[in-house]
């Protein structure tokens, strides 16, 4: 089975969300305590499924044991949505295996390539 | 487990359609609210109907008024008035509906459901003869003629009762048609009386015996 092409929901205009699902970008990301500790900044699609499969996650500054970023650019994370819990009516996404001390071990996303073993080690940190 | 589906966006329309929509529907409104009041319409009938009552003015039978009632075969379907073959009846029923029509827009009485209901019918049934439709029948003009002066009648002026009844009954009795001597002479005689009772309904009540 061939993995699924990613895109960028912005990079496809002509596709929108589903009728009577929610758009999750701008959300605040909060851990298995609550605490939020980053925002849904872009969603991750296979067009031939036509399903989101990661939300694109941009980390808050200063949580414990990051780095901070480069000038000008923020730490990301990619959440696999399986790994997730929506909540639509408080607009909020919910990983309750990740909290603000502990994601620092939390693969970060550097770059719009998917290696291999990155997926891998995302479902590690998350025990999926 | 969270499942979030995308899809092909839908079609949207235009918003340039729906700006041209927007215009139709105001146009259409404001044809509505602003095209002229049926009370107004009159006043450009009796340019349509002056033309046909000229020539009553000429003594019956003398050869001016033949030569009316004949036009002339070269003559092309725009410049040969519409009332070239009409009767009698006709042409004269067509004179009396701009004094009915004004009749019924007087101040006093437009506002009248009865009356506007009537008035409409007897434009109708005229308009038709106006237009000279061949397959219109004299009859609903005579008979709106006399529904509409009852109506009249009935609104303002009570004790002209026997006289809108009587008329009344004598557009019931009319056949429609203006083709023999006999049809004829009802015809004239209805139309006298209809417009006898109109000059009388011109005159304010008070004025009225």
């Amino acid at each position: 089975m061939s993995s699924p092409i990613l895109r960028r929901m912005r990079d496809l205009p002509d596709f929108e969300m589903a009728t009577g699902d929610p758009d999750p970008r701008g959300w605040p990301v909060r851990g298995g305590d609550g605490q939020a500790f980053g925002t849904v900044v872009e969603l991750l699609v296979d067009p031939e499924s036509r399903r989101v499969l990661y939300l694109n996650v941009e980390l808050e500054r200063g949580l414990p044991g990051v780095p901070a970023p480069a000038p000008h650019t923020e730490t990301q994370i990619l959440l696999p949505l399986a790994a997730v819990n929506l909540d639509t009516e408080g607009s909020s996404v919910f990983v309750t295996t990740l909290r603000r001390d502990t994601i620092s071990s939390y693969p970060p996303f550097v770059d719009f390539i998917l290696p291999t073993e990155f997926e891998s080690a995302m479902q590690q940190a998350l025990g999926i | 487990m969270a499942e979030l589906r995308i899809q092909p966006k839908k079609s949207t329309p235009s918003p340039w359609l729906l700006v041209a929509l927007a215009v139709v529907v105001l146009a259409v409104a404001a044809y509505f609210y602003l095209r002229p009041d049926p009370a107004d319409e009159p006043a450009a009938a009796p340019a349509t109907t002056a033309a046909p009552a000229a020539p009553d003015s000429l003594a019956p039978g003398s050869p001016a008024a033949e030569a009316r009632a004949t036009p002339p075969a070269s003559d092309s379907v725009e410049t040969s008035p519409p009332l070239g073959d009409a009767s009698p009846a006709r042409i004269r029923l067509l004179e009396l509906a701009p004094q009915l029509s004004q009749l019924a827009d007087r101040a006093d009485l437009r506002d009248d459901a009865t009356i506007r209901e009537q008035r409409d019918n007897f434009t109708s049934a005229t308009s038709r003869l106006e237009d000279n439709d061949p397959k219109a029948s004299l009859r609903p003009g005579l008979v709106a003629a006399a529904s509409l002066l009852l109506a009249v009648q009935q609104k303002a002026y009570p004790n002209l009762e026997t006289e809108a009844n009587a008329l009344t009954l004598q557009a019931s009795q009319l056949s429609g048609r203006d083709a023999t001597p006999t049809e004829q002479a009802q015809n004239r005689a209805y139309l006298a009386q209809v417009a006898s009772l109109l000059n009388t309904l011109s005159y304010p009540l008070k004025d009225v015996l």
